[in-house]
């Protein structure tokens, strides 16, 4: 079924899910030694 | 090995398998920012003429050591980042933005994005009937032309059953596009005395790697890479709606397949996730969370992140890839980008409030 989740969504997805927290994270660290 | 054996794979095993490769991006990333700074302070009137930044040194130095020396295997398993950091650099970009600064960019531009988008697909589609070409190749192509290269191709592969190979052609393809007006834009803008809002505008819409998109823009200035950051984070936004439009194009409106599809699950499946985070620090710099210091730092993070981003990009560039992909869909590709490039100049030189 073509509009099912494929395996590339979810790599994607999990993929966003990790730069979200590096981005927010290195705001952060911005945030702290700054 | 295969996915699966890939996914059963520990963690801790890809990290360490990952860090030779990374050590090389880290070193190539650093090189880059060396000579810039170098460029800078010895050859400044060079580097200005040729739009040279530190990003485009990257790729270079990447793709020479990849297309010369090579890269032992070894390295590979740590070189395939180069979207992790793209996207950690664009959610870092959220502070350099206000809400104000969205609001300048306007509605007016965002139908306009909207419209080159949808537009590409369409005359995609139209003219692929001229080259000996498939309905799945033509879809990814007409995913990656259109919106953000390599994601809009990876996300819409599998819901038209593209092959591997079809999707890494598309992606190919739409590198060597990218590539090739990351060297010419930026000499022709100045050329044509483009402002940095009008360049970045122009890029944003024309190049459609993310990647290139920001290094094209920041190789002009410092606020035509903002603007163009904006562009391109509008096409992001779009991505789940084209795709869906580009799978009932390939399958067909009528057919039974394209009319079981949930659009909605189909669209939240498809959702950008890292563009909220990016609306969130926009949000909280709006707020006046940050400081001038802090902003100023998060700046620095977000040039390493993406100068590990295009040096990793550079190390996985070859030239042999690029021939092997064959010409019509180069061809067709390079037809309908050139096409949305004049129409983005015009656009942005004579239509756009900028």
């Amino acid at each position: 079924m073509a509009a099912a989740k494929s395996d590339e969504d979810r790599k994607v997805r999990r993929q966003d899910y990790m730069v979200c927290v590096l981005g927010i994270a290195l705001v952060l660290l911005a945030k702290i030694i700054a | 090995m295969s996915q699966a054996q890939v996914a059963k794979q520990g963690l801790g095993e890809q990290i360490v398998k990952a860090i030779p490769g990374l050590m090389l991006v880290v070193a190539v990333a650093y090189a880059a920012l060396y000579l810039d700074g170098y460029m800078k302070e010895h050859f400044k009137a060079i580097k200005d003429a040729l739009s040279i930044n530190d990003v485009i040194i990257a790729i270079v130095l990447g793709m020479i050591i990849r297309n010369t020396v090579g890269i032992p295997s070894v390295l590979e398993p740590g070189l395939k980042y180069s979207t992790t950091f793209t996207k950690t650099g664009i959610v870092v970009m959220g502070t350099k933005y206000t809400w104000a600064s969205l609001v300048k960019v306007g509605t007016v531009s965002m139908i306009f994005i909207a419209i080159m988008l949808f537009a590409t697909v369409w005359v995609m589609f139209r003219l692929r009937n001229k080259f000996t070409l498939t309905d799945t190749l033509g879809g990814c192509l007409a995913a990656g032309y259109s919106i953000c290269g390599v994601s809009a191709t990876v996300a819409t592969g599998p819901a038209i059953r593209a092959k591997g190979q079809e999707m890494t052609y598309a992606i190919a393809s739409i590198l060597v596009f990218g590539l090739t007006m990351l060297f010419i834009l930026p000499p022709l803008g100045k050329a044509i005395g483009l402002t940095d809002a009008q360049f970045g505008a122009w890029a944003g819409v024309s190049i459609v790697n993310s990647a290139q998109v920001l290094a094209a823009g920041f190789a002009y200035g410092e606020d035509a890479g903002l603007m163009a950051g904006i562009y391109n984070m509008g096409r992001v936004l779009l991505l789940p709606f084209v795709v869906l439009y580009i799978v009932m194009k390939v399958l067909g409106s009528e057919s039974k397949e394209a009319q079981d599809i949930n659009k909605t699950q189909f669209i939240l499946d498809k959702f950008p996730v890292f563009v909220l985070a990016f609306i969130l620090l926009m949000a909280l710099n709006t707020a006046g969370v940050f400081t001038e210091a802090e902003l100023k730092l998060s700046g620095t993070f977000m040039n390493y992140a993406f100068a590990l981003g295009f040096a990793s990009i550079g190390l996985t560039t070859k030239f042999s890839d690029m021939k092997a992909a064959g010409k019509d869909g180069i061809i067709l590709g390079f037809i309908v980008a050139l096409l949305k490039t004049i129409v983005a100049l015009a656009a942005v030189m004579w239509i756009l409030p900028l």
